[in-house]
């Protein structure tokens, strides 16, 4: 406790809240705006921190990226338009409250939640980070492959009204990502001779295409008119009542969980963690139905999950040295130019910057929290701007985003390509939440199934005997089955259908 | 030979799009057997894909099958005279179609004519196919088309270092 208070003593100066404050607003801009991600954000910043001390450096990379996570929420409710990849799952239910004229209830228990999110996740990870990196330590490929089959059966949560529409649109997830290298052996893959495709489809610009350009074609009604959503801007409170509060205390605490869980684990991340989250609550929801519809209980699911990978994504980064997601593959590469190596040893001989990170990970939460409600009015009021204006430019700015993934032209082209996808599979029905899930887990699948087969000779008798890989294979299985039961059930249930 | 043809689109088009993904499957699964393959390794680059596109293709198929039969029952219970919403669902598909082309033609014209041109460009036409007839004011369209392009260019050029095309423009 001394250490943490130490830790957050050394980060009260004037300079450093400063640049904490400049990085939560600019990490909320960059995460809010559809195409640009806190990600790109930290890495557009890093060059900034060569000149810094390392206290400061990491406490405005840390401002970064906490509030680049967080502002997905909002272009994520006011414009149906996901800010960065974590906030997929916040569309699916805080738009709709929008448009019921619960903007500021979304954004209120959005921010709130994101707040616990990011504290759970920041508590598991200074409590019982040794624990925890031990047991991730112990997965090996069949565990990976077991988990990410899990994950990947989870889209039969999120398939809607056909089961056989939503497993479509997870293959073509899927087969999207199959582009470009295989991993392993780097084979080239659909690449049809054009040499961009060569590295596979940028995750940034896909993404935000699929719902970015669906969203601007939607908006193209018959009789030309835009429809700017009515908005109710008067919030009490935090938006929310306490009763509300109350019943969403389990889903709350099994969303920070899941999220604290998939962020300790390599590769997966935010992206994955709240489509997760969203897809169990809405499984272990008495009114599976409503999600989609605007209910509370999947904004509280996505915007928890989302935050609390910060933390877990940060347990194996400072015990292990090994990066959880993106962004902490980036704060690696920080570690490394102020002559820092994260990992066992570091947890012991640098208590103090460790303990100075946990202190700035909490301010900067706190502080996030702050900046995003007080501003919230703000926000809010992106929502008045004429739609016919407002979806050009943040196309505009999409197409930015794109282009500053790798600096080249090529990943907007990605955007349009994906954009199409997706409005012609929304156009006719086919869920999008499974071609995100599918694209994402796609590689990592591959990837762990591919290296598993060629351990154990081809066999898949290891996957299903080794415990834990036994038991997410079983629960994949139990998962599957009990989605098609449900379908069928429901069908047979609906008359004259 | 017209009516009817709108009319088997009108009933069928989901089955139509079933069709077009199982086409795509059947692409991506013939292509896929042209990807190369490390000899000595027990599983190759070409199983993944293969899986994927062989499921894709069964259930292109189911969704296909149930489809069609959707659209023979609505057809045998609904009559056969155009709607207003027919009409309203074509303008949008023109629209769409349009708004399509103008990114394509942002994206064709952003490196010759720099980022700055090519988005006001784009900005302007786009803001216009969006905005209704009798709400248009051009002047306050080219103004905001003007002034965005320029904010995010120097913008993300000066403050983020981003090469953004300069094309046409001397800085």
């Amino acid at each position: 406790m001394q250490l943490f208070i130490s830790g957050l003593a050394s980060l009260m100066t004037p300079v450093i809240l400063a640049y904490m404050l400049i990085g939560i607003a600019l990490g909320l801009v960059f995460g809010a705006i559809p195409g640009l991600t806190g990600t790109m954000a930290i890495a557009l910043c890093l060059p900034l921190t060569f000149g810094m001390d390392s206290t400061t450096a990491f406490a405005l990379l840390i401002a970064l990226y906490i509030g680049g996570i967080s502002g997905g929420l909002v272009s994520a409710v006011l414009i149906n338009i996901p800010g960065s990849p974590s906030s997929v799952a916040t569309t699916f239910d805080g738009a709709p409250m929008a448009r019921n004229g619960q903007a500021g209830k979304a954004l209120g228990a959005g921010t709130f939640y994101s707040l616990f999110g990011n504290l759970f996740g920041i508590a598991i990870m200074i409590f019982i980070a040794p624990f925890l990196a031990k047991a991730a330590l112990k997965f090996g490929v069949y565990e990976y492959t077991a988990l990410s089959l899990f994950a990947l059966s989870l889209v039969s949560g999120l398939t809607g009204k056909s089961i056989t529409k939503g497993l479509i649109s997870c293959a073509v997830g899927m087969l999207l990502g199959c582009v470009g290298a295989a991993p392993i052996d780097g084979y080239a893959r659909f690449t049809f001779g054009i040499s961009g495709l060569e590295a596979g489809f940028a995750s940034v610009p896909a993404l935000v295409g699929l719902y970015a350009l669906k969203e601007l074609l939607a908006e193209v009604k018959p009789s030309g008119k835009v429809e700017v959503m009515d908005v109710d801007t008067h919030i009490h409170g935090l938006g929310f009542s306490l009763r509300e509060f109350v019943s969403q205390v389990p889903n709350m605490l099994r969303s920070a969980l899941i999220g604290t869980w998939i962020g300790i684990l390599p590769g997966i991340g935010g992206a994955t963690a709240n489509l997760m989250s969203y897809g169990i609550a809405k499984k272990r929801s008495k009114h599976p139905e409503k999600f989609g519809t605007g209910v509370l209980d999947g904004v509280v699911a996505s915007e928890t999950a989302n935050n609390a990978t910060i933390g877990g994504a940060m347990i194996p980064l400072l015990t292990l040295g090994i990066p959880g997601d993106a962004v902490t593959a980036i704060l690696l590469g920080t570690f490394t130019v102020h002559g820092l190596q994260p990992g066992p040893l570091f947890f012991s001989q640098n208590y103090g910057l460790i303990y100075t990170i946990f202190a700035a990970m909490v301010v900067a939460s706190i502080l996030t929290f702050l900046v995003q409600f007080f501003g919230m009015r703000g926000f809010i009021k992106v929502l008045k701007l004429p739609k016919n204006i407002l979806l050009p430019v943040v196309i505009v700015l999409c197409v930015i985003g794109s282009f500053g993934v790798n600096n080249r032209l090529f990943d907007a082209w990605v955007l349009v390509i994906f954009g199409l996808t997706g409005f012609l599979m929304s156009h006719f029905g086919y869920p999008l939440a499974p071609v995100i899930l599918g694209f994402i887990l796609g590689p990592i699948t591959e990837t762990y199934l591919r290296r598993g087969l060629q351990l154990s000779k081809g066999s898949f008798l290891p996957f299903l005997t080794r415990p834990i890989s036994g038991a997410f294979l079983v629960l994949t299985v139990a998962f599957i089955l009990f989605s098609v039961v449900k379908g069928l059930r429901t069908k047979f249930k609906r008359p004259a259908e | 030979m017209r009516h009817l043809l709108r009319q088997l689109l009108q009933y069928y088009r989901d089955a139509a799009f079933a069709a077009a993904l199982f086409l795509v499957f059947a692409m991506f699964l013939w292509s896929s057997q042209s990807i190369n393959v490390m000899i000595s390794s027990g599983v190759t680059a070409r199983f993944f894909p293969t899986l994927i596109c062989s499921v894709g293709l069964g259930l292109s198929a189911i969704e296909f099958s149930a489809a069609f039969l959707r659209g023979k029952r609505a057809r045998r219970n609904a009559g056969s005279s155009e709607n207003e919403a027919d009409k309203g669902a074509r303008n949008t598909a023109v629209k769409s179609a349009l708004s399509v082309l103008l990114i394509v033609v942002y994206l064709v014209l952003c490196p010759p004519l720099g980022f700055v041109a090519a988005s006001a460009l784009y900005l302007f036409c786009q803001i216009a196919v969006l905005t209704p007839e009798w709400k248009k004011r051009w002047p306050l369209y080219a103004l905001i088309a003007a002034v965005v392009s320029v904010v995010c260019y120097v913008f993300f050029c000066n403050v983020f270092h981003l090469m953004l095309p300069s094309g046409i423009l001397p800085f």
